[in-house]
C-alpha cells in the first residue's frame, strides 16, 4: 500500500502536486493573519490538505471540494475584498497546476510551450476576471443590492424569451418543410 | 524534445490517426464541473446572503468557463507515428516520430507510446506539446532493440484538451509500423566461412572444361571447337587458331531447414537463436557463392522461400528467419509442409532441429529418401548438462517423461544416421564455424566410406 501511494506520488507530478499544497498553505497564513475570527486557519488548513490530497490521487471534484472548503472559510474570515479577490485568483491557479500534475504523470517530456501558454492563459483569466469583478463590486457599492439583481433578472429573462423564440422557429421550420415525395425519394437520379 | 521542422527523408511506412470529427475528443473535462460548481456555489451565496464580495473567490472560475465555452472549436487534426528505420540490428536504437499537424491548433497534446516487448524505451515515452495552427510539431522518441524478432508499436496514445483544459478527450490507436529487429551482423559475420562450407557441398569450381568465366587454359583449335571460344590475340602471335578453356560457372542449390521450435523459456529461446544465426550464416555464404538457396521454416506455419539467387533472396530470408521468433505454442506446429515435393532432388539440405520431435525427425527422413543429401545440426541446450542438478527441484513425472522424449530423440537420431543423414551435435558454446566444419568433416569421412 505504502508504494502504491509513493508510485502514485511520483506519477501525480511532484512538485505540481506540492504546488497545490504550498498556495493554499500560505493564502491560509495570510488570510488568517488579516482575520480576527477564531479557528479560521484551521478551516484553511484542511482545505489546503483536501486540495493537496486531491492532487496526490489525481482527483479533480475532491480538489474542487476543497476549494469550496478555502472559499467558505475566506468567506467567514470576513477579510477584505482585495485579498478576497487574492485568494479567488490563488485557488483558480491552484487548480490550474492540480490540472497540470495530472498532465505529468510518469515524468513525461514537456515542451515549454505548455507552461508559457498555461501562465499566459492563467494571467489573462486572473486579469479580466480581476477587472470584472471590479465593475461589479463598483456598481454594487453605488447602488442596492436589487438595482443589481433586477437587471440581471430582466436580462435573464430576455434571454431565456428569445431562446425559446429561437427554438419555436426552428421546430417550426422543421414541420412546414417541404418533404420529397414517394417518387422522388424511389428515383434520386431523376 | 519537440522539433517543429525535421527534414522530411525518413524511411518508413507511417500510420495516421484522424482527429478530425472524433466525439471522443470533445468532452467535458473534470476542470470544467469544478470551475462550474465553485462559480454556481459562489453565485448562490452571494445573492443568497446579498454579499457582493463573495463574488471576488468565484469570478476567476466564471470568467474561465465563459472563455472556454466561447473559445472552444472542434479538434482537427492527424497525427502520424513513423520509424525512422524499420530494418536494424540487436542493440541498436530506433527513433519514433510522431508528426501532429493541426489547422486550427490545439491547446495541449499528450503522445504516450507502448512498444512492444522486444523495444526499450530510452528515456520517456510520453511527451506533453501544443501545436499551433496551420502546423506541424513532430516529436522523437527513442527506443532501443531489446531483442532480435520483428516490433511494433503497440499503442499510442493521444490525449487533447484545450488551453483551459476544460474540453478534451482520449484516443488509443494501433499503430502499424514494424521494426525488424536481426541478429547483429558482426556476430552473423563471424559465422561465415563460404570456402570451408564450400566443401561441404562439394567444389563448386570444377576441373571440367566448359562455359563460363574464369579461365582454364588454352590450347589450338580441334574440330568441333566453337569460334567463339577462339582466342584472337594468341591466334594471331602463333599464326594458328588456338581457344581458350573456361572452369565451367556450377552452382548447387541448398535449402535450409530451420524448425521453429517455442521460444517459451531462456534455453529455447537461445536454441532459436542459434539456429537462426546459422540459418543465416549458411544463406550468406552460398548466395556469395552464387548458389540458389531456398528455405524452408517448419513450426506453427510452414514458410517456404523456393531457393534463388542474389541479394534479394538474402533478405527475403532474412525477413522469415527473424519472424521465427514470434512463433506461437506448439500445439499449432504443422509438419507435412507441401513444399517437399518442390525440394530439387539434387539439392543440399542442410536442417537445423534439436530433433525432439519424431514428426521432424520423419520430415527429414522423407527428404532424405527422396535421394537429397541432408545434414542436421542438432543445437544442444543446457538443459541436457544439468539434468542431475534438475532431478532435485522436479518431480518425478516430468523428469520421467523428459527422459523418455530423451530416448525417443536418439532413436530417431539412430534412424536418421542409418538413412545417411549427418547429424552433429552442436555444443552451447561452440560457435557455428566450429559446427559447420565438424559438419564438412562429417561428409568427408561418408563420402569416403562410400567410395571403399
Amino acid at each position: 500500500m505504502l508504494t502504491w501511494h509513493i508510485d502514485r506520488f511520483f506519477r501525480a507530478g511532484p512538485l505540481c502536486a506540492l504546488v497545490t499544497l504550498v498556495l493554499p498553505m500560505a493564502m491560509a497564513a495570510f488570510v488568517n493573519s488579516q482575520s480576527s475570527e477564531d479557528n479560521i486557519l484551521g478551516i484553511l488548513l484542511v482545505a489546503s490538505g483536501v486540495i493537496f490530497i486531491g492532487s496526490l490521487i489525481g482527483s479533480a471534484l475532491a480538489s474542487g471540494f476543497g476549494a469550496v472548503l478555502f472559499s467558505l472559510g475566506t468567506t467567514v474570515a470576513e477579510v477584505p475584498v482585495l485579498i478576497m479577490v487574492a485568494v479567488g485568483i490563488s485557488l483558480y491557479t491552484t487548480l490550474v497546476i492540480h490540472d497540470l500534475s495530472g498532465s505529468f504523470h510518469r515524468g513525461p517530456r514537456v515542451a515549454r510551450a505548455i507552461w508559457r501558454n498555461t501562465s499566459l492563459t492563467t494571467l489573462v483569466v486572473t486579469a479580466t476576471s480581476t477587472a470584472s469583478f471590479a465593475l461589479v463590486y463598483f456598481v454594487a457599492n453605488l447602488t442596492t443590492w436589487q438595482s443589481i439583481v433586477v437587471p440581471f433578472g430582466v436580462a435573464a429573462i430576455g434571454f431565456a424569451a428569445k431562446l425559446a423564440a429561437d427554438s419555436h422557429q426552428t421546430f417550426g421550420r422543421q414541420l412546414t418543410a417541404k418533404r420529397r415525395s414517394q417518387s422522388d425519394a424511389d428515383n434520386p437520379v431523376s | 524534445m519537440a522539433q517543429e521542422s525535421l527534414p522530411d527523408v525518413l524511411e518508413g511506412p507511417s500510420t495516421s490517426v484522424r482527429l478530425t470529427g472524433n466525439r471522443e475528443l470533445a468532452r467535458r473535462l473534470p476542470l470544467f464541473d469544478v470551475c462550474g460548481l465553485i462559480a454556481l456555489a459562489g453565485l448562490v451565496t452571494a445573492i443568497a446572503f446579498r454579499r457582493p464580495d463573495v463574488l471576488a473567490l468565484t469570478t476567476p472560475f466564471v470568467v474561465a468557463i465563459a472563455a472556454a465555452l466561447a473559445l472552444w472549436r472542434p479538434v482537427d487534426g492527424v497525427v502520424k507515428i513513423r520509424a525512422d528505420r524499420t530494418r536494424i540490428v540487436e542493440g541498436e536504437d530506433v527513433t519514433i516520430l510522431v508528426d501532429i499537424t493541426s489547422p486550427s491548433g490545439i491547446g495541449r497534446v499528450e503522445i504516450e507510446l507502448e512498444p512492444s516487448d522486444r523495444l526499450v524505451a530510452v528515456g520517456s515515452l510520453r511527451a506533453v506539446t501544443t501545436v499551433k495552427s496551420n502546423s506541424t510539431t513532430t516529436l522523437a522518441f527513442t527506443v532501443r532493440a531489446s531483442d532480435w524478432g520483428v516490433a511494433k508499436i503497440d499503442k499510442l496514445t493521444v490525449r487533447v484538451c484545450d488551453r483551459f483544459a476544460m474540453f478534451g478527450g482520449e484516443l488509443d490507436a494501433r499503430a502499424d509500423t514494424t521494426v525488424t529487429i536481426g541478429l547483429p551482423e558482426d556476430r552473423i559475420s563471424a559465422s561465415l566461412e563460404a570456402e570451408r562450407f564450400r566443401s561441404i557441398v562439394g567444389s563448386h569450381l570444377s576441373n571440367d572444361r566448359g562455359q563460363g568465366m574464369e579461365i582454364a587454359d588454352i590450347r589450338p583449335f580441334q574440330p568441333g571447337d566453337s569460334t567463339r571460344n577462339i582466342n584472337w590475340r594468341i591466334s594471331n602471335r602463333r599464326q594458328e587458331p588456338w581457344v581458350t578453356l573456361r572452369h565451367p560457372d556450377r552452382s548447387t542449390t541448398v535449402v535450409i531447414i530451420v524448425d521453429a521450435h517455442d521460444g517459451e523459456n531462456d534455453e529455447q529461446r537461445m536454441t532459436q537463436r542459434r539456429s537462426v544465426s546459422a540459418a543465416m550464416s549458411l544463406s550468406r555464404g552460398h548466395l556469395a557463392l552464387h548458389d540458389r538457396v531456398g528455405l524452408l521454416v517448419v513450426g506453427h506455419t510452414v514458410q517456404w522461400l523456393p531457393p534463388k539467387l542474389g541479394r534479394n533472396q538474402l533478405f527475403q530470408i532474412a525477413d522469415r528467419l527473424v519472424a521465427v521468433s514470434n512463433a506461437p505454442e506448439a500445439s499449432r506446429r504443422m509438419y507435412r509442409p507441401p513444399a517437399v515435393s518442390t525440394i530439387p532432388n539434387n539439392a543440399i539440405v542442410v536442417a537445423v532441429s534439436p530433433l525432439r520431435d519424431p514428426l521432424m525427425v520423419s520430415l527429414v527422413a522423407e527428404i532424405r529418401s527422396r535421394g537429397n543429401p541432408v545434414s542436421v545440426l542438432v543445437p544442444q541446450t543446457e538443459q541436457a548438462r544439468s539434468s542431475r542438478r534438475r532431478l532435485r527441484i522436479t518431480n518425478r513425472t516430468t523428469e520421467q517423461a523428459r527422459r523418455l522424449a530423451a530416448v525417443e530423440q536418439k532413436i530417431g537420431v539412430q534412424s536418421l544416421r542409418e538413412r545417411g543423414v549427418g547429424i552433429v551435435a552442436w555444443a552451447p558454446d561452440e560457435p557455428v564455424i566450429t559446427v559447420i566444419d565438424s559438419v564438412r568433416q562429417l561428409r568427408q569421412a561418408m563420402a569416403r566410406g562410400r567410395s571403399w
